[in-house]
């Protein structure tokens, strides 16, 4: 993620010393990007057919031309209210995730706040923990009618109503802000580590005041930083299913993620695909829009590049007298984005029924919940769980390593248009991705080849979704290591593949076990493509606990979601040992 | 004014490093006159930066007292901030923002200041604080549109806009290829000095330092081992550190003895002074351009030692003549006309007045 945000490097790598008789290198590098175009197909594919949806009746792929869903999209009064619905979900994720990330960002990178680590750690903890997980535990704390605190405020205080709506649009923009300040915070503080220290110290010395040298270099100089960590957030509220349905589904408050859902999957009548084919070609375009004009700033930031020192911290601001503030901002987070929400799904889980803590509910406290499980239904979320966690990450890291190869160390012109394509799943909502290979699954794939529905579908869409990650990975981590090390091991006899196995790969495994382990966390987390492709064969963890959840079984739903966590437990720790020394390139 | 440009008093300042502390300025002292150009000179990692940031309160020593201009802006239990220090910058890599062009860049300093500048006056002084820096006409550009050299004067002029009463140079020139570091050197000591303004200068170019400098501070391991004006420090080295540090030198380890005579390995040498207590082991350090060379032995001239010349090297304006005496190896300095050659036999006079008794 430091990619993304701070060095736009991998977009267009510099080109490698040309020294070398051009005879050589084609052979492996062709066969890769041969190898490549399937993938790079698939991901260009999918995104055409869902335009192409789009101008069909129905979504049907051989229903006639048609303008009826683009016109149902801003004329049909219910799909207009989704549109609007989004753009008020959005802003308000935005304003949320942006002021705590950057806020939390520049307090641990620019005062003399300290709990450097801790905090790092727990904002990668925060990225991981799935969103329908902190869903549940605001529905707990403010459900107008069965959350805790709104029962608390309205029999403490006498109110007529509950002072606090969780389940409503803001609400859903704040939870999913709440979440998504992680993110912004990761690739705030990198950009903040990567400002030379001297252009702030700079300001000071000219007599600048802490703020305005905050007001008038510091952000305005990690001004790509902040659009960048702003439409990747954006992006991903847009795409992620999990809080608007968790949240807004009971009370038919409809998103474009679950709008998407909904459509495709209807409790009753034909599924509609049309209109929301529809809605995604526009979302790609604004998609692309906005990726064209984040990397016109990232070439504008380019030039910022004067001479520059080593890159050294600038002194930190002391807080003094405002260290209480900082505190109130940092712990109020911590605790009202994670503990207490977590507290919330852990005292349901052992309760019959929801009700707010209290010495009569402590009397009905028991495991019941976890022992009533049903262990089959468990055990069929668990292996799929597993499989997916594997396999996924696997195919990803595979696919991004020869993206990667091909984007860095070819001098074809063909590069530049695998880099873009590596880009794409990450500008467009994954929703997008998982609904066309929904469709395309359905018509085109039937009999013994027949996807619809399967582990393999599910496996391949998240591992095309995740070659964005993986390849900004890899592309960053083969920048560093010089071709010249390659070149001598060709000169010591090496063939090609000998020096990739023998000199590259080893360089680059830390890189590699690192973005296979993030990639395996996010792969269990994830609610949004299993519930898309939706069948017999993708019932994860995250599905069974929202299947559960949506039937109304809560308790059962909030133990499963915390029997994920468990699961999850020894892979983050792996993880943050692995990871000690870099924290802040924890990114999905 | 009231009082000394700036003082500095006992100055110590350690930082935690991997579990043990180091201490990078260990009770550091020194006062500025009015108008000089003060440098602080040393290898990388002696505390120069460290103490220079102290001054300019970007750092909080751990004790000392800081005093700019009669005003204590260090104390124990006062701290005046950076922005509110009469002072200037100039950092290492300068510090120009990318984001704002020439004309803003050193105008910051007038419009965040407490004091309000008028509109006119601002574009007046910044005017005329890119004129001193040669960078008029070059106000519309975008600050990263400028060579190196033409940052480091905008940062330079940046620094002098607010006309303050000390300038902080941070080794300016680093930064800089060899041939505009040279250029660069003669026109910020012509600016220093008609702007009059007091300067704390940093750097571990020892050229820069001897030739820029009203006084010198050398400093080693967070010490100031030496202060004293350029010739001083050059001529008479305190310490064997400060000897080998500023300068190419030949050291001769020796004992004192009487008459101001220094006994040693290769031959008893007259020195000037008394050369001090009989019998104390001392370090003679003589400059290789102080050594006269002769090819035929010299007749009644004192302090000559034979030796083999082992190789000439010739570095354009002169020859570094490598002269082995005993088991050492001298460089001397001569004129490029030298004539000796690989394994031929030549005598070294050292001048008595020429030679540093290094207790
Ligand atoms: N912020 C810091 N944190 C830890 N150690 C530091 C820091 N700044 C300087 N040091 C240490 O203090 C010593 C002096 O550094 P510095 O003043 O930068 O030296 P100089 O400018 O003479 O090269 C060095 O050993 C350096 O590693
Ligand atoms: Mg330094």
């Amino acid at each position: 993620m430091t990619q993304l945000t701070t060095a736009p490097a991998p977009a267009a790598p510099p080109e490698p010393p040309d020294t070398r008789p051009s005879r050589r290198r084609p052979g492996a590098l062709g066969v890769l990007t041969a190898l490549i175009s399937i993938p790079a197909l698939c991901v260009v594919g999918l995104l055409a057919l869902v335009g192409y949806l789009g101008f069909r009746v129905q979504g049907s792929p051989d229903g006639a031309f048609t303008l009826g869903n683009y016109r149902a999209l801003f004329g049909n009064a219910q799909v207009w209210d989704v549109v609007q619905n989004t753009v008020v979900y959005v802003g308000v994720t935005l304003v949320v995730a942006l002021f705590f990330g950057t806020a939390i960002a520049l307090l641990v990178e620019r005062t003399d706040f300290g709990w450097e680590r801790t905090i790092g750690t727990i904002m990668v903890l925060r990225l991981l923990i799935p969103g329908f997980f902190t869903a549940m535990g605001w529905i707990f704390l403010f459900h107008p009618r069965i959350g805790a605190i709104n029962q608390w405020a309205m029999d403490g205080l006498g109110l007529a109503s509950a002072p606090i709506n969780i389940v409503s649009l803001v609400g859903m923009g704040v939870v999913e802000g709440l979440a998504l300040s992680a993110l912004v915070f990761t690739m705030v503080s990198s950009g903040l580590r990567s400002l030379d220290g001297s252009l702030e110290e700079a300001a000071r010395a000219s007599g600048a005041r802490p703020w305005t040298v905050l007001r008038r270099v510091t952000l305005p100089l990690i001004y790509p930083s902040l659009l960048g960590a702003g439409l990747f957030a954006g992006t991903i509220a847009i795409s992620s299913l999990d809080i608007p349905l968790i949240m807004g589904l009971s009370n038919r408050i409809y998103v474009f993620s679950s709008y998407l859902y909904v459509a495709t999957n209807p409790s009753a009548g034909q599924p509609e695909y049309g209109v929301p084919a529809a809605f995604s070609a526009v979302m790609i375009l604004l998609a692309l829009g906005f990726s064209l004009w984040y990397q016109r700033t990232l070439r504008a930031g380019r030039k910022y590049q004067v001479v520059s020192g080593k890159g050294y911290r600038p002194a930190r601001v002391r807080l003094g007298r405002w260290r209480w503030a900082a505190w109130l901002l940092v712990g109020g987070y911590v605790l009202w984005s994670i503990v207490l929400p977590m507290l919330m799904v852990v005292w349901i889980s052992l309760l019959p029924f929801v009700q707010k803590p209290s010495a009569a509910a402590m009397n009905v406290v028991s495991l019941d919940n976890y022992a009533n499980l049903d262990w089959s239904f468990v055990g069929r979320g668990l292996t799929t769980s597993i499989k997916l966690m594997v396999l996924a990450p696997t195919l990803a890291v595979l696919m991004s390593l020869a993206f990667a190869f091909v984007v860095v160390r070819s001098r074809s012109r063909g590069r530049f248009v695998y880099d873009l394509v590596a880009f794409l799943p990450q500008a467009v909502p994954s929703t997008v991705f998982a609904f066309g290979a929904m469709i395309a699954a359905l018509y085109w794939t039937q009999g013994w080849y027949g996807l619809y529905g399967t582990l393999t579908l599910l496996v391949v869409v998240t591992a095309l979704i995740q070659l964005a990650f993986g390849t900004r990975m890899f592309n960053a981590g083969l920048l560093q290591i010089h071709t010249e090390l390659e070149e001598a091991a060709a000169m010591s006899g090496a063939s090609t593949w000998t020096a990739v196995r023998r000199i590259t790969l080893p360089l680059l495994r830390p890189v590699v076990t690192y973005t296979w382990l993030w990639l395996a966390l996010l792969s269990l987390r994830d609610l949004t493509v299993p519930t898309l492709i939706g069948g017999q064969d993708t019932l994860t963890l995250s599905v069974a606990s929202w299947t559960l959840f949506n039937t109304g079984q809560v308790g059962a739903s909030s133990a499963l979601t915390l029997l994920m966590i468990g699961l999850m437990t020894p892979v983050v720790v792996l993880f943050l040992l692995l990871t000690r020394k870099n924290e802040g390139k924890a990114i999905s | 004014m009231t009082g000394t440009p700036l003082a500095v008093h006992g100055l110590r300042k350690g930082f935690a490093d991997r579990g043990t502390t180091v201490q990078a300025i260990d009770d550091v002292g020194f006062d500025v006159r009015e108008g000089e150009i003060y440098t602080l000179l040393g290898p990388s990692g002696c505390g120069k930066t460290s103490t220079l940031r102290a001054v300019a309160g970007l750092e909080r020593p751990d004790e000392g007292r800081i005093v700019i201009d009669g005003t204590v802006v260090t104390e124990t239990g006062c701290f005046v901030p950076p922005e509110r220090r009469d002072i200037g910058m100039v950092f290492q890599s300068y510090g120009i923002w990318p984001h704002m062009n020439v004309f803003e860049n050193a105008a910051f300093p007038l419009k965040v200041g407490r004091a309000k500048v008028p509109k006119k006056e601002v574009r007046q002084r910044v005017e005329s604080a890119l004129a001193a820096v040669h960078l008029a006409g070059y106000e519309g550009r975008m600050a990263t549109q400028l060579s190196g050299g033409q940052q480091q004067r905008l940062a330079l002029a940046r620094a002098l806009v607010r006309r303050p009463k000390l300038l902080l140079l941070d080794e300016p020139l680093s930064n800089l290829d060899a041939k505009l570091r040279q250029a660069m050197r003669a026109e910020l000591a012509t600016l220093q000095q008609e702007l009059g303004v007091t300067t704390l200068f940093v750097t571990h170019d020892q050229d820069e330092a001897l030739s820029m400098s009203s006084r010198i501070a050398v400093m080693q391991a967070g010490r100031i081992v030496q202060e004293g004006t350029p010739r001083d420090v050059y001529q008479r080295p305190a310490t064997r550190f400060v000897a080998d540090f500023v300068g190419t030198t030949n050291f001769l380890d020796g004992t004192c003895a009487a008459g101001g005579r220094v006994e040693t390995t290769v031959g008893a040498f007259d020195v000037a002074g008394d050369g001090g207590r009989a019998g104390a082991d001392v370090v003679l350090a003589v400059r290789p351009e102080s050594v006269r060379l002769h090819t035929d032995e010299p007749v009644g001239t004192p302090n000559v030692v034979k030796g083999e010349v082992e190789r000439v090297m010739f570095v354009g304006e002169c020859v570094d003549c490598h002269v082995r005496v005993g088991d050492a190896v001298w460089v001397t300095r001569q004129d490029p006309g030298l004539a000796a050659r690989s394994g031929d036999g030549v005598w070294l006079e050292l001048p008595a007045d020429r030679i540093s008794v290094i207790a």
